[in-house]
C-alpha cells in the first residue's frame, strides 16, 4: 500500500504527464487537502455501493483507523461534562457512522465503547437521570463530547474512525482500500486538471482579467 | 576551433580581398554579439511568443540536446547565503536562473513574481515556511521565509567574452597571438553557430548581399 505522498506523486504524474519541474502550481499541500476529499468521496461511494448491492449501508473496514491517547478536558459548553478533539473531522455519512467507536483507556484499563447519541437526541438524554458506568458520547464537528458520571480526565480516548490516515504526515499508509484508490484518484485528477485548464491572469495590469479576456 | 580558425573562416567566407575587410577589433566585437545573441536563442527568445502562448520554438530546458549545448556554461550549484532580511546577491558571473533547491532534500524554492507576493506570504495551505519561494531584484533574490539561511543555485552563467590577441608583424599586419587570446567556451557545434550570426552581422554591415543570404540559409536549413 502506498504513503500519502506517494499517491499524491502518482496523482501528479498523471496530472503533468511527468514528474513536475520546479515551475508547478500544484503542490503536495494542496493535493493532500483534495486527498482528504477523495477519501471522503470514496467513503461515501462505498457506502452507497453497500446498500445497493447489500441493502444495508456501511463502509468497508478498509476505511478505518484508530487513534489512540487523544487527551480529555473538562467541558463546561451545553452542560456537558468532558470532551476530547478528534485528529480530523469525521465523514459525514449517516447520522455519524464516520466515527466507529470511542474507548477509554487508564492504566491499562479499557472502557467499554461509549454510546454514541446524535444531536437530537441528546436534549432527551441530558433531562434523564445519569445512567451508572455508562459514557455517553455526542460527536461534533472535531470535538466529541462526553456525559458520565465517571471521572474521565484521568483518561484517554481511543477513536476508530473513517480516516485516511494521518493527514499531518505524507510519509504514512494512506489508508483507503485498494479498490477504492481510483475513486480517489479519479477526483483528484479531475480537481487538478480542472485547475491546470484554467487560464492564468498573468498581466500585471491592475485588472482582474476574466477567462474571456485570458 | 579555436578563435584564430574562426576569425579565418569567417574571413575566407567573406573573401574580404573582394569584398571587404574584417578587421580583428571587428571580429572581437561580433562574435561577441553572435555569442550574446545565440545565447539568447538557447534560453528562448520571447520574440517568438504569441498571445496567451508563451513559448519559443527553442528553448532552455527543451531537452538533453539544449541543455548539452548550455552544459559548457552551467556550472556546479552554488551554495546562496541568505542575509537577515532574506536576500542574496547573485553570483558574478550570473546570466539565468535554472533551479533554486534548498536543504537536506534539495526541495525548490519556487520562483514567483511580485505581483503573487501577497498570496504567497499569506497562504493558507502553502505558507513560506512549508513551501518557500524567491523573487528577482535588481541586485539579487530575495528569499522568504527570510530565514531561510542557505541555498542551493544552478544557473547559467556569461560566456567568457573571446578575443583574438594579436601583434603586428613587419608589415603592420595583425598576426594571431594565442598568448592573450581567449578561446570559445561554446561547444564545436555552437562555434559554427555563432558564425552564421556573426557573418549575418558582418553581411548587414558590408551590405553584401551574399554572405547575409548565405548566413540565413545556412541559419533556417542547418550547416
Amino acid at each position: 500500500m502506498a504513503t500519502r505522498g506517494a499517491f499524491i506523486e502518482s496523482v501528479l504524474m498523471e496530472v503533468y504527464g511527468a514528474k513536475q519541474t520546479d515551475d508547478a502550481e500544484i503542490t503536495y499541500n494542496l493535493c493532500n487537502l483534495y486527498l482528504q476529499e477523495g477519501i471522503g468521496v470514496a467513503a461515501q461511494a462505498d457506502y452507497k455501493g453497500a446498500i445497493q448491492l447489500d441493502g444495508v449501508g456501511y463502509v468497508n473496514n478498509g476505511f478505518y483507523s484508530t487513534f489512540s491517547g487523544l487527551s480529555i478536558t473538562q467541558d463546561a459548553t451545553d452542560n456537558l461534562c468532558y470532551s476530547f478533539t478528534l485528529p480530523e473531522i469525521p465523514v459525514g455519512i449517516s447520522t455519524n457512522m464516520g466515527i466507529a467507536e470511542v474507548r477509554f483507556k487508564s492504566d491499562g484499563f479499557t472502557s467499554l465503547p461509549a454510546i454514541p447519541l446524535s444531536v437530537n437526541q441528546w436534549g432527551f438524554f441530558d433531562s434523564m437521570r445519569p445512567i451508572p458506568n455508562k459514557i455517553l458520547m455526542l460527536p461534533e464537528g472535531k470535538v466529541v463530547r462526553m456525559k458520565t458520571v465517571l471521572i474521565l480526565t484521568d483518561f484517554t480516548a481511543t477513536v476508530k474512525m473513517i480516516s485516511g490516515g494521518d493527514v499531518t504526515n505524507l510519509n504514512s499508509e494512506l489508508n483507503v482500500p485498494p479498490d477504492f484508490l481510483p475513486v480517489v484518484r479519479q477526483y483528484m485528477v479531475e480537481k487538478l486538471l480542472a485547475e491546470r485548464s484554467v487560464p492564468t491572469d498573468s498581466v500585471s495590469d491592475g485588472t482582474d482579467n476574466n477567462l474571456k479576456q485570458l | 576551433m579555436n578563435i584564430d580558425e574562426m576569425y579565418r573562416l569567417m574571413q575566407f567566407i567573406i573573401r574580404k580581398n573582394q569584398n571587404g575587410n574584417l578587421r580583428p577589433t571587428d571580429f572581437n566585437l561580433i562574435i561577441n554579439v553572435a555569442s550574446t545573441s545565440y545565447m539568447d536563442y538557447l534560453l528562448g527568445e520571447f520574440q517568438k511568443y504569441i498571445p496567451g502562448r508563451p513559448f519559443a520554438a527553442v528553448d532552455f530546458g527543451q531537452n538533453q540536446d539544449i541543455r548539452q549545448r548550455l552544459s559548457p556554461f552551467i556550472p556546479a550549484p552554488v551554495t546562496l547565503t541568505i542575509d537577515g532580511s532574506g536576500l542574496s546577491p547573485y553570483p558574478t558571473d550570473y546570466l539565468n536562473s535554472d533551479a533554486m533547491t534548498y536543504g537536506a532534500y534539495r526541495r525548490r524554492v519556487k520562483f514567483i513574481q511580485q505581483d503573487r507576493l501577497f498570496s504567497h506570504l499569506n497562504s493558507y495551505i502553502d505558507p513560506p515556511e512549508k513551501e518557500p519561494f524567491h523573487l528577482i531584484y535588481k541586485d539579487g533574490f530575495q528569499f522568504y521565509p527570510t530565514n531561510l539561511g542557505t541555498a542551493y543555485l544552478s544557473y547559467i552563467r556569461k560566456p567568457a567574452t573571446m578575443f583574438w590577441n594579436s601583434t603586428l608583424d613587419i608589415y603592420n599586419r595583425p598576426i594571431y597571438n594565442p598568448v592573450g587570446s581567449i578561446q570559445p567556451e561554446w561547444n564545436e557545434l555552437d562555434q559554427l553557430e555563432l558564425l552564421v550570426r556573426a557573418l549575418n552581422q558582418v553581411g548587414v554591415n558590408l551590405q553584401l548581399r551574399d554572405v547575409e543570404q548565405y548566413s540565413q540559409i545556412i541559419k533556417t536549413q542547418g550547416q
